[in-house]
């Protein structure tokens, strides 16, 4: 995956929005102009003119300095910033940034939410950015760059065939060339023998093709997160086994610990990285409920996972990171037990929460409403919020979501029923409570301003105990609707 | 001086051959070793004095009250533990609030949805063996003797009381399963109330099968906030038919 970062426009702020601006090379001789603004680009201006050009165009232009260097600086910060989408992320002079999406694209509810996601992001960041996700880096750097759509998800390689060539990230020249005999778009390249290309055009257009076919390797520079604690090993040969990989687990987390505890810190966010011998990497990514720094953990966890890596023709480093970490002191060992640590079920959530998805395991919060299934809500369980109920009003164990309705017969419009039907079962009640009247709460939603439900708690001839309640909305000429919304334990 | 060498032996003889019968390393010692009810009839039943804590229970139900009970049993039971409770199941469906008010409180509580019967069974394991919870609970439809055994030995080795909640239907027989108590647990008609027009909830408690051999059946009301149970009040509705009622609860007893 790819974001472009279309202007690089650092120092453009809201007073320059609104003139024609532009970023040209001034040291150079030619003084072409690299960037364009919105404005300029509505003035007919684009990159690549010249800026003798561009103020004829439009005299009134404000030619800003070229600063690469400080742009490159920026785009490294901002690769860095991004390794919250995945841990394997590498910046690409000039502009734009690659982010390895293997099995991180289902964290954000799928490929197309994860682009929305990071383009959001960016226009949050004030940068206007093109994301596209193609099965290699070179495609998605071309789709980005050259596809109509500011957000583009490629699932085969003849998603390429209409782009330009230029979209192969070769030099201004070749392209040139290739233009001259005809040669325009990526399907025009594909069916020629490609024999005949190096020869002509050198060997950078047959490489890149094959990357952006995925057809050859490219190696990407993983930008590694700026101040974090992080260790490295280098293999004298490379290694490929399971078992190597959780041996070298197993020597990285104790040197790690070490250094978060002397700085009195504990992971939250932990990332491991195979460097493979040809130049791919593979990651581990994991989050931690609770900032920890016992290294059983780390290789815990992480060893659970080293089934995802695959190490090809073998692995010869591999980086620990801990990239986001929060202040822990040193605890105490519980004397009574005299097993430490025992009594704190951090670890277990962990455990659980990569089994079975962080989704899925979770603490109650109580939330202030007085509709029944609104009163309770998942949480964090590292931040166990104290919850607390009305102790007076007497609550269900079971609550069915949505309530059920059921038949009932009704004496008098204002009681509870006499009887009720529910799941093909007859209940006589006997005893009853109520009614407790619940009203909508019409600043969530507007349907819910006439909402009136009025509780009754019952109890059959066995003594099973239901919550029932009337959808007592004041509807002209309609019999009331019940539901059954709870058993009591 | 002699006795209290020779008890010291034995103790320490009783221990070796309870970790070769169970082939593992040095058991866990447990701070709590039983969980009373408080109710004298039901703990003299264990010679723990209560429910033994290292060990799976079962609780069963055959309709949605009784499951709404079965599922406050085991809430109850844990909350009078004092420690964190995991919840596993495939439809979390418990209300927190309801939950609170027979005694556990949800602070302590941490719920896992599971995706399928395996990963309950999975989830239950894997809890047990981690010894950090006070108790663990799974709703299994199914369990055979194979899997209880496992959880069985899974709360012995890290000291937690597991239970397991099942529906079944009414006339399926009880299969051989390895738990140290097996219950039912059903609604009764509630306490008669002047007053008001329902009062606290009752169940038919009934205890199935267990270790030490004892089997009953008790009516009980609902756990109050602090998860205990009571035997009913002979005088609360003041008839005479109240101590007749209490004879058949110590003979069952």
């Amino acid at each position: 995956m790819e974001a472009r970062l279309r202007r690089l426009s650092g120092e453009a702020n809201a007073a320059l929005a609104d003139k024609p601006t532009v970023i040209a090379n001034l040291e150079d001789q030619n003084r072409l102009v690299l960037a364009v603004n919105g404005a300029a680009a509505a003035d007919g201006i684009t990159p690549g003119l010249a800026l003798a050009h561009a103020r004829a165009v439009q005299p009134g232009v404000v030619a800003l300095p070229a600063q690469p260097l400080d742009d490159a600086r920026a785009l490294e910060r901002l690769a860095a910033w991004c390794l919250r989408y995945s841990p394997l992320v590498s910046a690409c002079s000039p502009d734009s940034i690659w982010i390895d999406a293997t099995g991180a694209a289902h964290l954000f509810g799928g490929e197309e939410k994860m682009l929305q996601t990071i383009a959001a992001a960016m226009a949050g960041h004030g940068l206007t950015a093109r994301v596209a996700m193609a099965a290699s880096p070179g495609a998605a750097w071309a789709l980005a760059h050259f596809c109509p759509h500011a957000i583009t998800v490629s699932s085969a390689p003849a998603d390429l065939n209409d782009l330009p060539v230029m979209a192969l990230r070769i030099s201004l020249a070749t392209g040139r060339s290739l233009w001259r005999v005809g040669l325009k778009t990526i399907a025009d390249l594909r069916h020629i023998p490609r024999a005949a290309l190096p020869r002509r055009f050198g060997k950078d257009l047959l490489l890149r093709l094959d990357q952006a076919l995925g057809q050859a390797p490219e190696s990407i520079d993983a930008v590694l997160p700026p101040a974090a604690k992080r260790k490295r090993l280098v293999f004298a040969e490379p290694i490929g086994t399971a078992d190597d990989l959780k041996r070298t687990i197993g020597l990285l987390a104790p040197p790690l610990c070490a250094e978060l505890e002397k700085s009195q810190e504990g992971a939250r966010k932990l990332d491991l990285l195979f460097f493979r011998t040809d130049n791919r990497v593979e990651s581990i990514r994991l989050a931690l409920a609770r900032p920890s720094r016992t290294p059983a953990h780390f290789i815990k966890l992480l060893s659970d996972k080293v089934e995802t890596v695959d190490p090809g023709f073998g692995v010869d480093s591999a980086v620990m990171t801990a990239w986001r970490t929060e202040p822990l002191l040193p605890h105490q060992i519980d004397v009574d037990s005299g097993v430490d640590g025992a009594g704190d079920p951090s670890d277990l959530v962990d455990q659980l929460a990569n089994q079975v998805g962080a989704r899925n395991v979770y603490c109650i919060a109580s939330h202030a409403s007085d509709i029944p299934e609104r009163a309770m809500k998942p949480a964090d369980p590292a931040r166990s919020p104290p919850a607390s109920w009305p102790a007076d009003l007497p609550r269900p164990v079971r609550l069915f979501s949505p309530p059920e309705p059921v038949d009932v017969m009704a004496m008098l419009p204002d009681h509870p029923p006499a009887r009720f039907t529910w799941r093909g079962e007859g209940h006589a009640i006997k005893r009853a409570d109520g009614p407790e009247r619940v009203y909508g709460e019409w600043w969530q939603a507007e349907r819910e301003q006439g909402e009136v439900r009025d509780y009754f708690r019952v109890e059959d001839e066995q003594g099973e105990r239901f919550w029932l309640y009337r959808d007592s909305r004041t509807t002209e000429g309609q019999t009331y609707r019940w539901y059954v919304h709870g058993v009591f334990a | 001086m002699d006795t209290g060498r020779k008890t010291a032996v034995l103790k320490d003889l009783r221990e070796h051959i309870h970790r070769l019968e169970r082939l593992e390393g040095p058991a866990r010692r447990s701070a709590v070793k039983a969980l009373p009810f408080g109710i004298p009839a039901l703990d003299g039943l264990w010679p723990e004095g209560g429910l033994p804590a290292s060990a799976l229970h079962e609780v069963n139900s055959v309709s949605a009250a009784g499951f709404a009970a079965a599922s406050a049993f085991a809430a109850a039971s844990a909350g009078r533990l004092g420690r964190h409770v995991l919840w596993c199941t495939t439809a979390p469906d418990f209300y927190a609030p309801g939950l609170a008010q027979v005694g556990l409180p949800v602070s302590r509580l941490i719920v896992v949805r599971a995706r399928s019967e395996k990963e309950v069974l999975a989830v239950m394991e894997e809890a047990l063996r981690h010894a950090s919870l006070g108790c663990v609970i799974g709703e299994t439809p199914r369990l055979t003797l194979t899997t209880s055994r496992r959880l069985a030995l899974a709360a012995e080795n890290g000291a937690t009381t597991a239970f397991t909640l099942r529906r079944r239907r009414k006339d399926s027989a009880l299969e051989p399963i390895a738990a140290a108590s097996r219950w039912r647990i059903g609604a009764a008609p509630s306490t008669p109330h002047p007053i008001a027009q329902s009062g606290r909830g009752r169940w038919t408690l009934e205890l199935l099968r267990s270790r030490s051999g004892a089997t009953g059946s008790w009516n009980v009301e609902v756990p109050d906030a602090q998860g205990y149970l009571h035997l009913p009040s002979a005088l609360a509705d003041g008839s005479a038919a109240a101590p007749s009622e209490r004879r058949s609860e110590r003979r069952a007893g």
